[in-house]
């Protein structure tokens, strides 16, 4: 016997049965009061068991509860499952390992394999029960009378299953069942399956009830902050039974060291040493509980407390300096108006923090606008008993970010002992909101775990920012201690406003420190023992892009916000990302790596995106990072806009008002360059002029003349036909005729004045750089020439339907533009005889004139190279017909109804073993193209290299901000390849190519004013659609299906599709 | 700032010389490496017995004028065992030693000294080129690994006190380093404008301003390289002719490990600074 230590616990881990509660008829109310009471103290409660969430919320009975959020889990089902009570008392799943189809015809194999031996070495009858989550349970002793023992009679129990092996001849039944079981385990191929028994059964499973311990202690342990001290695990039999541990001491893992273990069961054979045995069973339980609620406890307020559902959580454990800025792009947290890395707020010199303001650009040192670095608005450093807390410092005994990516929230849980052996523990949130864009939020909370003395919190604004080259864009204007900060960016003079607004518990003023272009507060606390203080900030911007006076607009803005009260905020923001998430959120069942790489991927982009700011469009990096110095490139129309398109179409709208909007500049390069209509500038900032240098020095220090801002004018083409895309899902005809027209039709007179005939009738458009960089200045580009001919096409298409459509605006339209029938006529003259590259001989396209002369490089051998193809193979490169991304192949792509199959097929064989990758969109679009050839092995290889690109930093260079195009490709990986659907002219096809490794996917996909729900799996598919829709089903000609939800099956080869449910 | 960094100490520079041809040299290097170091100086020879003080002026053909300001202090036994002790007990900052490069292959006795001694070994060969020390360049081979890149503190430092440059050569190994933080060439360069100058700032970060804990105050150039790493640096010593290249490596001199070492012991005209990380 012992006695549990007289202090407090911060999470308390029990049994259910036997240990909470005698049987399952018991009244659990005085349980559940104690719960409840705990829980009001900030204890975090966790129910290990090998039952299920029915049983235990049955049992606890918590509706009409109010819970507090993310107190209380119920990991259930022998360690595969975990649950979370929401606030209303209802289980919510988070954990759910699913066995994959291999993996259960393995423990079926298993079972029956060790029954037929049991048989055959007792003749005894064994059964075996299947319906099992994730294991298979074997009967040793099948008869009525031990049908379902009660665990009073395990004695009894135990003596009946040794003498019925005994009377058959097998004197160590268990012990030859258990051995035989982990035998037949390795020959099935699962080594690692889990093999337990209760006496009466052999249980051989994928998880037990040490999964759920590992959960606790890997998973919710980091996050709560807590030591395992603080961790107080409950059960009823620990100790041995028939030569085996109890089934509690799974929870004794290694890594639970310091936790403190009670057994409240009878323990016949004593506990193992470290286990207090308490013994009373159920009763003393609940007087323990009781007891431990009389504890005073700091309780972590429930907004530090990230969503437990790890598909949900990007986390981050530990510390790691040399690694620090790729973390920082990938916590970095977004609304479209802002960005701010995800740095830690004391910063050090591993940091690279930094805000940025979608829009605010500045030229740099080589005279290009790049977006500008604001001040890093957490800044806050701590001092604890006289030294600042960094974690460079001292002793960082736990470390834990999370992106709660549901919640749209970065926290951190952080315990540090200085070198004299102070612990303080520290929880940080922060927030962009996505309901009030311009206001930032972060909630410190402080703990003196070991120690009184005085704690001083600093928070900063500092305007001195310096960028990667150490230019420093702001300058100061004015600054006070409300506190305000207002700066000015140096050349392109945009005025920024600062406003702040600060609360803390217990309540102190604080010290304002006033210094040109940044302001400073200070908190100073008495700081005693277990006593935490609480700092809650808002910080709101505002700058003269959004009205006049942004000093007096960010102060009056701020002062509506209440610092003290953050919850509503939160609130709003939390309910804001909810809305998206249900708009675009892509679940996948059966790969929980792609389904984490999917929702960082949705993270992020809709982060990225302001559908209240046409003037802005996005970058590169989004606004995660300088990289690439905010410059939008054709990767937003071709990569990210369809992401917008069908989750939130206003978003996408914007984008390419946008691109309106920067017409003129367009059309100024254009006229520049020597041509008509407009060309758009390959690295455009808010003016849409071209920000591309024409030289840089290269990696061996040589001038690098850089063409693709002189001739990569494929940019047109994606602009023209994100309109036509955006056209087709939402017959937007206002935008059409305000803004898209216009677009295309200024594409269109671009190419036709591009195009050069040659003496033969021939149309040629010479000196470009196609997609595939790695061959600049050549003619004829199968990707350039191609879709040109489809602007022209289309700018005729879009003339003709103007005029019909809206005379009146056409006709003021071609007047301002001066565009005549005998132009547009020409357009259409200029596509036909437009060189193509295809050679009918090989069914393909050569990607440009002279491109198969070139030498054909085994790319295989260079797979595990280290070093960049283009250095590899150096300037010789050009002479080959290795490609650096999907050239060819994304013609095909975005064209995909104008060339044949057997066309698309062969170019994409071709192409794609000549790519090497060079760039992060390249993965993407094979992946994308392969699935829709039905290609699914390889376009699932791909996806989970697209997919590594910034959480495994694939490409090296994550640590300047995310990869948006990437990250917008995975989306249109899993929707229109994996998903298989494709948007034509006037009907939605959908031809479903989803891999067998996945269980199911789903998602939600606006068209055509509609919000349709797909779910599907490799052979069933599901359509819930909200309003009449014409859909054409892999093979099967084109219906037009109802409101309601309609049902297809993959038999034979082919789609058919199956009974419908109206609404 | 990651605790792990290799740098100078305070104490003494134990000179350790066998022969004459490596005398002048090695104390030339001190004096214009080492200058702002403020460290004193000890030259010795071992031997069994020990040589007198006169006895190893005379074996190394130096005038008291040559090491005026030097302690000059004979040791008795086997070198491996008695530098490394000596090195210990009197905390010295650096040990000094001749380098015989186109020698062969590096004995056992240089192995266990580099194995066993305390402090970071300087080599230097026996005789200097002629325009040695104009360069003012300091060469600093790394492999992508945060481990070697632990001396990038002790190169930097050596450039800021003798003036020079600091020259980073980056070999790209055939497999990418796994230990956690490592960098390996950028797997593309799309748009090279923007791809080149961020990977060169994320190597740059990693490897140097985070050993020394903040922007680095030298004038720093980054060259890439493939191939055997002991020849790339070879290669890149002759078009450049620094005055010092500084090198990491991880302790083992056995077995065929350490082979970039090696082969810089054998060829290097230059003089090598090692520490082990």
């Amino acid at each position: 016997m012992g006695h549990v230590p007289h202090r407090p616990f911060g999470l308390v881990v029990f049994d259910w049965d036997g240990t909470a509660v005698r049987d399952r008829q018991e009244d659990a109310s005085e349980l559940r009061a104690r719960l409840l009471a705990l829980m009001e103290h900030g204890v975090v409660i966790v129910v290990i068991t090998g039952t299920n969430i029915r049983n235990i919320a049955s049992q606890l009975s918590l509706e009409g509860c109010r819970l507090p959020r993310g107190r209380l889990y119920a990991a259930t089902n022998r360690g595969s499952e975990v649950y979370v009570f929401t606030p209303d008392g209802r289980p919510e799943r988070i954990v759910y390992r699913q066995a994959l189809p291999a993996e259960n015809a393995a423990l079926d194999r298993i079972a029956t394999s060790l029954q037929a031996e049991l048989q055959q070495r007792t003749g005894l009858p064994i059964a075996v029960v299947f319906d099992r989550l994730n294991r298979r349970k074997i009967d040793l002793i099948p008869l009525s009378e031990w049908r379902d023992p009660p665990k009073a009679r395990i004695g009894d129990l135990l003596a009946a299953v040794r003498s019925r092996f005994a009377a058959s001849g097998l004197g160590d039944g268990l012990g030859f069942a258990l051995e035989a079981a982990g035998r037949l385990a390795r020959e099935a191929g699962l080594p690692e399956a889990r093999i337990t028994s209760d006496v009466k059964h052999i249980e051989v499973g994928l998880t037990h009830k040490g999964d759920s311990m590992a959960w606790v202690l890997h998973d919710l342990v980091p996050a709560l902050g807590l030591p395992t001290e603080a961790i107080l695990v409950g059960g009823d039999e620990f100790g041995p039974l028939a030569g085996f541990l109890g089934s509690d001491s799974q929870m004794r893992l290694p890594e639970a060291e310091g936790a403190t273990f009670v057994s409240v069961g009878r323990e016949p054979n004593g506990v193992p040493e470290g286990v207090l045995h308490l013994g009373g069973g159920p009763e003393r339980f609940k007087a323990l509980l009781a007891e431990l609620a009389t504890f005073k406890l700091p309780a972590l307020p429930t907004i530090f407390i990230p969503d437990m559902d790890p598909s949900w959580q990007h986390r981050e454990s530990g510390f790691l300096p040399l690694s620090e800025h790729e973390v920082e792009s990938r916590f970095a947290l977004s609304n479209g108006y802002s960005g701010t890395r995800g740095s830690l707020m004391e910063q050090g010199p591993y940091s690279r923090a930094g805000t940025f303001l979608a829009g605010v650009f500045d030229p740099g040192l080589a005279g290009f606008d790049e977006l500008v670095i604001a001040p890093f608005w957490p800044a806050l450093t701590i001092e604890a008993a006289g030294e600042s807390l960094r974690l460079d410092t001292g002793e960082c005994l736990l470390h834990c970010r999370t992106l709660d990516m549901r919640r749209g929230m970065l926290l951190r849980a952080w315990r540090h002992r200085s070198a004299e052996g102070r612990i303080t523990r520290v929880h940080e949130a922060r927030w962009a909101s996505l309901a009030d864009r311009r206001a930032f939020f972060q909630q410190v909370w402080v703990v003196p775990e070991n120690y009184s003395g005085p704690l001083v919190l600093v928070g900063a604004l500092d305007g001195e920012v310096r960028d990667l080259e150490g230019e420093i864009h702001l300058e100061p204007v004015f600054g006070d201690a409300s506190p305000l900060l207002v700066l000015r960016t140096r050349q392109s003079v945009i005025t920024l406003a600062f406003a702040g607004k600060f609360a803390s518990l217990p309540p102190v003023s604080p010290q304002p420190r006033l210094r040109p272009g940044a302001v400073e507060q200070q908190w100073s606390f008495p700081g005693r023992m277990e006593e935490p203080v609480s700092l809650r900030r808002t910080v709101v911007v505002s700058t003269d892009r959004d009205g006049p006076d942004p000093a007096s607009a960010a102060r009056a803005h701020a002062d509506t916000l209440r610092p003290l009260d953050l919850e509503g905020p939160a609130a709003a923001h939390e309910a804001a990302w909810r809305d998206w998430w249900e708009a675009a959120d892509v679940r996948i069942a059966g790969d929980a790596a792609a389904q984490k790489a999917l929702r960082f991927a949705m993270f992020h982009l809709i982060g990225a995106a302001d559908a209240e700011d046409p003037r802005v469009s996005i970058g590169a990096k989004a606004l995660t990072g300088e990289g690439y110095k905010g410059h939008v490139f054709w990767d937003t129309e071709l990569y990210m806009l369809p992401f917008y398109l069908h989750t939130h179409p206003p978003a996408a709208r914007t984008l390419l008002m946008y691109r309106y909007h920067t017409l003129d500049a367009a059309r100024q390069r254009a006229r520049a360059m020597g041509y008509r209509g407009a060309l758009y500038a390959w690295e455009s900032t808010d003016t849409g002029e071209e920000a591309t240098p024409e030289t840089v020095i290269g990696i061996y220090g040589e001038p690098v003349p850089i063409l693709t801002g002189k001739m990569a004018h494929h940019i047109d083409s994606a602009v023209a036909y994100a309109v036509w895309k955006y056209w087709q899902s939402t017959r937007d005809v206002d935008f059409m005729a305000e803004a898209g027209g216009e677009i295309l039709i200024e594409v269109a007179r671009f190419w036709a004045s591009r195009a050069e005939p040659d003496a033969a009738g021939a149309t040629h458009i010479r000196h470009v750089v196609g997609p595939d960089e790695y061959h600049t200045d050549v003619d004829d580009s199968a990707y350039t020439n191609g879709m040109a001919r489809f602007c022209l096409d289309l700018g005729g298409r879009i003339v003709a339907w103007l005029a019909h459509n809206r005379p009146a605006d056409w006709a003021r339209l071609a007047e301002r533009l001066g565009l005549s029938e005998a132009e547009v006529a020409k357009w259409l003259s200029v596509s036909r005889r437009l060189v193509t590259g295809f050679d009918p001989a090989r069914g393909i396209h050569e990607q440009f004139a002279g491109y198969f002369r070139l030498a054909d490089v085994d790319l295989p051998p260079h797979a595990a190279r280290t070093m960049p193809l283009e250095l590899l193979l150096g300037r010789d490169i050009a002479q080959t017909q290795v490609i650096k991304q999907a050239d060819v192949v994304m013609l095909m792509r975005l064209l995909w109804d104008f060339y044949p199959s057997e066309v698309r097929a062969a170019n994409f064989a071709y192409y794609a073993p000549r790519t090497a990758h060079g760039s992060s969109l390249s993965p993407g679009v094979q992946a994308l193209v392969a699935a829709k050839l039905g290609l699914t092995g390889m376009a699932l290889d791909y996806f989970r290299f697209a997919a590594e690109i910034d959480l495994g930093n694939r490409m090296g260079n994550a640590s300047e901000g995310v990869h948006a195009a990437a990250l917008g490709l995975l989306w249109q990986v899993a929707v229109f390849g994996f998903g298989g659907l494709h948007v034509h002219e006037d009907f939605l096809m959908v031809d479903p190519r989803v891999p067998e490794a996945w269980l199911s996917l789903a998602f939600p996909f606006h068209y055509r004013g509609m919000r349709l729900q797909f779910t599907m799996t490799s052979t069933e598919l599901a359509i819930d659609c909200p309003g009449p829709l014409p859909v054409r089903l892999g093979a099967e000609g084109l219906r037009k299906l109802g409101p309601g939800l309609h049902r297809a099956r993959f038999t034979g080869g082919t789609w058919t599709w199956m009974a419908s449910t109206s609404p | 700032m990651d605790g792990q960094h290799v740098s100078l100490s305070e104490g003494p520079i134990l000179v350790a010389l066998n022969e004459a041809r490596h005398a002048r040299s090695a104390l030339r290097v001190v004096q214009v490496l080492c200058a702002r170091l403020d460290r004193s100086v000890v030259v010795t020879q071992v031997g069994e017995p020990a040589p007198s003080s006169e006895e190893v002026l005379e074996r190394l053909e130096l005038s008291p004028q040559d090491v005026a300001g030097v302690i000059v202090e004979p040791l008795r036994g086997r070198p491996e065992d008695v530098l490394p002790e000596a090195a210990r007990e009197r905390h010295c900052s650096l040990l000094v030693l001749g380098l015989s490069p186109q020698a062969g292959e590096p004995g056992a006795t240089l192995g266990h000294l580099l194995s066993r001694s305390p402090c970071p070994v300087l080599l230097v060969p026996p005789e200097l080129y002629d325009r040695w020390g104009e360069a003012r360049i300091v060469l600093l081979p790394l492999d992508g690994t945060p481990s070697t890149a632990s001396v990038a503190p002790l190169a930097i430092d050596m450039a800021v006190r003798s003036g020079s440059s600091l020259e980073i050569l980056y070999v790209g190994v055939p497999k990418p380093p796994s230990e956690p933080g490592s960098m390996g060439f950028p797997s593309f360069l799309d748009q090279p404008q923007h791809e080149w100058a961020m990977w060169k700032r994320e190597f740059l970060y990693r490897f140097c301003e985070c050993h020394w804990g903040g922007k680095l105050p030298v004038d720093v150039t980054l060259t890439l390289a493939t191939g055997d790493p002991g020849d790339a640096i070879l290669e890149l010593a002759g078009r450049h002719e620094p005055d010092l290249i500084v090198i990491g490596w991880h302790g083992e001199f056995a077995h065929a490990h350490a082979q970039t070492l090696r082969k810089l012991l054998s060829h290097s005209r230059w003089p090598v600074l090692t520490a082990r990380v």
